[in-house]
């Protein structure tokens, strides 16, 4: 867990792939795809269903740790809604049901007519963007916006380079003082790669989250 | 025109005679007999192998169907061989049909409406061909079956895929007579073998046409001296520069692309007054074939080029060959003298151009090697689990198939005589449910038995992506490079474009070009006026190993008690240059001898350092290096460097004790015992493995290239493979495709059998130490080289702290 400041304001980003903000209780997390392992085992790729659950069971221990008093989903909850299946529906409503706070959720390209599932998983759903202490929620970043604005969408990763090696992150990006990107919060996905050397990077690595120009922990 | 009454009527017709070879092929092939031509390139291996068939053809005008199939793992050659067949056939009804990726559709159409007589196909299109419902249909009067090129296919997984694809047409046509055409082979029943189905036998047919290659090897003089390190070898620019004449075509071989492109750019300042072009791999394919169509007219004076060269077509009009630096192997250097023209009772004479001292001795090496007839031996390749997948699939859009039927049919593919029927079973399983693991994968489809027990594919969508994503070629990723308004030049590796910046000035396909931007995986740039160009594109695995046949022949060069070959034809020079090192290393160290291995240490302000010699090539010394290292560094707490090269190892220790301890525990070092546990922890093997898993997963059918003409980026598709191995690592661990990725890494990457017979070899001979004042001759290119071959032995974990801490200044 690593302080980042942003909007004048202290957040935690954590290892595991979460913001938290301290002030007012709120986790922020983004790019769930629920649904995309299903897609692929369809296509005779075999990604197995505990890729899935163990996202879900990660965002129950996320707000477990936190005590998050509300959760904000900032889009891409789904893969593609028209193929999921009820069982899929039946399987992550349980795994919700633990959850003892209100998950709110603003949809993403990905969750086009996602709506009622998202519903029935007992979310409430936001406007894009929706602001909240004094910063923009939404799912796509908006560089012509005025306010500090947490987006999802690019699943942002840093790429560390030296002569002959290279290592590469999922991590929170700072491309601009009013932009906070968040990394995808499943674990299976790409995206692009930010050169730490010009973007902040918070690089969530097995040395836990690396602040950018920072040691790594000892 | 009347057609030819027969194949030597043909022969007469032209004035030719058949050689004794061709003759015994055809009666071979008429008495259905298998067989392997053995015989070196442009010396009428095409009609030696087809000569029966064209026969039968002729004689039987009214047939009707395919009779012969002509697999050639090289698209650009089909053009010849389809002219060299139809000749014979010129009158009669029958035609010749090339079908490969650049088949039209119409094409396509109609090789299944109105088959040919002869089709030539890659082993690709093979594949899907053999995919398609008509395929039984179209092999059903299939009698021959000619494998062009089979000692270069039976080594890699495409020859895993061509051995498989014939299984399948045996099934339709159990009579097919197989011919295999290879270049000369040290081993040639082992390739026959390769090719055969498990339990018959065939002929090897020896095409008796010595050629006795000559050696001229350029010498320095005192204003240019050959240096002790480097491998451009520049320095030699004038003298080869001189040894080129106008209206004499000259190919000039280099190993790497990179050197190609500098001897290109070098040889064209000094030598404006010539035609020169250039040719490797990465250029765009009409570059390639304007450059080859040059060569057969003749129209070009020198043609610099790689091993992109070594296969393919004759070049009639290449007069002379010039190998820069070393072939590394004797079979090369064979390969590469065969593409000169060849005049009966003249000897093709190959120009050599060391690039720094040591390559004279194995020119000395190469050249007994030639005199011992000493080959490479070359293995085919084992039975890969991701190619039999593919494979699986493949025979599964045809028509659903049985368990019991297939898994026979698999195993007559020697490659595969041992597959058991617990892991056949483990990939049906894998086919069937996405792991033969206890992971679940509730949704996964790809192979559904059917009503009747039968294996189909499971769905439209599945087979569609099937159909485009059949083979087993996986390229580098490489991204276009094109000029702003105008052609396409080649490719170049994205790691080197990803460097680039917008202005930046670099040297490609003989141009200075400037950079203008990245955009949708092409690389848009112009030529550059101004600027100085700094770089040239590197390539990753260009570099050529020494082979140990040849390796075990320059150690022995330095105890050399027999004259040099008579082949060599500056034989003094050689003799006195070859005296000086020699004389010069025993009396700095001492000479590498076959009863020890050669161990020099000396201090420098670097630190301490061992370098020993086992001579066994880099390939070997890329893992023997670190898993010494790695032993030694136990209970120590040194931190060691590792450098290799095809002669030796480099340990390079801030402290004295480490390279004391190598002295004190050679046996232990070199023991054969965890091998593989120690490798794993001296080579980040995970790291290696994860990069081999993308063309596994790409073989195996797990990620997808795109569409045609809707390429997904390789970038995305290199993420998603690693993505994919990580999980499959996490979640999955015993699944079978990480373990093939495993084994090709150790086979492919460290030559795993050759590193344990190595270490047998070190462990049984004393060490000999000799305390140095500095380096020696055999040392130097270890030492200067140091910085760009250095390994790493650290931890994911240190090279992640090393990583961010050098930027953190």
């Amino acid at each position: 867990m690593t302080d980042l400041h942003f909007a004048d304001q202290v957040f935690n980003a954590r290892a595991d792939r979460t913001l938290f903000h301290p002030d007012t209780g709120s986790l922020l997390l983004s790019d769930l795809h629920l649904g995309k392992t299903a897609i692929f085992q369809r296509a005779g790729i075999p990604v197995c269903d505990a890729r899935e659950t163990d996202d879900l069971a990660r965002l129950l221990a996320a707000i477990e740790s936190t005590q998050a008093a509300e959760i904000w989903i900032l889009g891409d909850l789904f893969h593609q809604v028209s193929a999921i299946t009820e069982s899929q529906m039946a399987c992550w409503a349980s795994l919700l049901s633990r959850a003892a706070v209100k998950i709110n959720v603003i949809l993403g390209n990905h969750d086009r007519s996602g709506e009622v599932l998202a519903e029935r998983l007992g979310m409430a759903i936001y406007p894009e963007p929706t602001i909240r202490f004094g910063v923009e929620l939404a799912h796509h970043p908006d560089p012509n916006t005025r306010r500090p604005r947490i987006a999802g969408h690019i699943h942002p990763q840093v790429c560390f380079r030296s002569r002959a090696d290279q290592l590469v992150y999922p991590c929170f990006a700072r491309p601009h003082a009013h932009e906070l990107l968040l990394p995808a919060f499943t674990g299976f996905s790409g995206g692009p790669r930010f050169n730490p050397q010009q973007t902040d990077c918070f690089a969530i690595t097995p040395l836990g989250v690396l602040p950018p120009h920072n040691m790594p922990p000892e | 025109m009347t057609p030819y009454a027969s194949v030597d009527d043909y022969f007469n017709a032209k004035g030719f005679t058949p050689f004794p070879f061709q003759i015994e092929a055809w009666q071979r092939t008429e008495s259905h007999k298998h067989q392997l031509i053995q015989c070196p390139t442009g010396s009428g291996k095409t009609l030696a192998a087809a000569g029966a068939w064209i026969n039968w053809l002729l004689n039987h005008p009214e047939s009707t169907g395919l009779i012969l199939l002509y697999i050639t793992p090289l698209r650009a050659m089909t053009r010849d061989i389809e002219l060299a067949l139809a000749a014979p056939l010129e009158g009669t009804p029958h035609r010749v049909m090339a079908r490969n990726g650049d088949s039209t559709a119409a094409e396509r159409a109609r090789l299944m409406r109105k088959p040919p007589a002869i089709l030539m196909i890659t082993p690709e299109s093979l594949s899907v061909l053999l995919a398609s419902t008509r395929a039984p249909d179209l092999f059903a009067r299939l009698k021959g079956c000619i494998v062009d090129e089979w000692h270069d296919l039976m080594v890699s997984k495409r020859g895993l895929q061509t051995a498989l694809c014939l299984a399948r047409l045996r099934q339709f046509s159990p009579q097919l007579t197989l011919t295999g055409i290879s270049a000369t082979l040290a081993d040639p029943e082992t390739a026959l073998r390769a090719l055969l189905p498990v339990g018959q036998s065939g002929l090897v047919t020896r095409a008796d046409l010595s050629r006795n290659i000559e050696l001229k090897i350029i010498e320095d003089d005192d204003s240019t001296r050959i240096p002790w390190a480097g491998h451009m070898g520049l320095s030699l620019l004038k003298q080869v520069a001189q040894d080129c004449s106008a209206g004499q075509t000259t190919l000039l071989f280099a190993n790497t692309r990179n050197q190609a492109e500098q001897w290109y750019q070098a040889l064209s300042i000094v030598r404006a007054d010539l035609s020169i072009a250039l040719h490797h791999g990465s250029l765009a394919s009409e570059a390639r074939a304007e450059v080859e169509s040059g060569l057969k007219s003749g129209a070009l004076d020198l043609v610099v080029a790689t091993s992109a060269l070594d296969l393919g077509v004759d070049f009639q009009a290449v007069e002379r060959i010039i190998q820069v630096g070393s072939p590394r192997s004797v079979s090369r250097l064979i390969q590469r003298a065969g593409r000169a023209k060849h005049r009966p009772g003249e000897h093709p004479c190959v120009t050599l151009v060391p690039t720094n001292r040591l390559h004279l001795h194995e020119y000395a090496a190469l050249a007994d090697a030639l005199d011992d007839c000493a080959l490479e031996p070359m293995t085919p390749a084992t039975g890969s689990l991701d190619v039999l997948l593919q494979h699986l699939v493949t025979l599964a859009l045809q028509s659903p198939w049985e368990r019991d039927a297939v898994f026979e049919e698999i195993r007559q593919v020697d490659a595969y005589k041992s597959l058991s029927q617990d892991m056949f079973d483990r990939c049906l399983e894998v086919l069937e449910k996405g792991s033969d693991s206890l992971t679940e994968y509730s949704a996964y489809q790809k192979l559904i038995p059917n009503t009747s027990g039968r294996y189909a594919v499971a769905s439209l969508q599945i087979a569609r992506r099937h159909r485009m994503s059949i083979g087993t070629i996986v390229s580098h990723s490489h991204v276009r490079v094109k000029m702003r308004r105008g052609p396409s030049l080649g490719e170049i590796e994205e790691s080197f474009a990803g460097r680039l910046n917008p202005g930046d000035v670099f040297r490609f396909a003989g141009k200075r070009l400037a950079m203008l931007r990245l955009q949708d995986g092409e690389l848009i740039v112009k030529s550059a006026t101004t600027g100085k160009a700094s770089e040239v594109p590197r390539w990753t695995g260009g570099r050529l190993p020494l082979s140990a046949t040849l390796a075990d022949r320059v150690m022995a060069e330095f105890e050399r008690t027999k004259p040099l070959s008579s082949r060599i034809q500056n034989i003094q020079w050689l003799e006195q240059a070859l005296n000086k090192t020699r004389w010069i290393q025993s009396q700095i160290s001492a000479c590498p001898s076959a009863d020890s291995v050669l161990c020099e240490r000396f201090s420098s302000r670097d630190g301490h350092h061992a370098i020993i010699y086992p001579f066994a090539g880099w390939l070997v010394h890329q893992a023997l290096g670190p898993l010494i290292a790695t032993r030694l560094a136990r209970g120590l707490p040194a931190t060691l460097t590792v450098t290799v090269n095809d002669y030796g190892i480099e340990l390079l220790s801030p402290t004295d004790t480490a390279i004391d301890g190598l002295i004190e525990q050679w046996s232990e070092l070199t023991s054969t015992q965890y091998v593989l546990d120690d490798l794993d922890s001296a080579l980040n093997l995970t790291e290696l493995v994860r990069r081999q898993f993308r063309a596994t997963a790409r073989i195996a059918g797990l990620i997808f290239e795109g569409y045609p003409g809707k390429q997904k980026s390789m970038r995305a598709l290199q993420s998603s493979a690693g993505l994919l191995f990580d999980v499959l690592c996490e979640y999955d661990p015993e699944h079978i495709l990480l373990d093939q990725a495993k084994r090709d890494v150790l086979e492919t990457e460290f030559d795993v059998t050759r590193l344990e017979r190595t270490l047998n070899r070190l462990r049984e001979r004393p060490l000999t130490v000799c305390a140095v004042s500095k380096p020696s001759p055999l040392a130097l290119p270890l030492v200067i080289e140091r910085l760009s071959a250095r390994l790493s032995t650290e931890k994911l974990e240190d090279r992640l702290r090393r990583m961010t801490e050098s930027f953190h200044d």
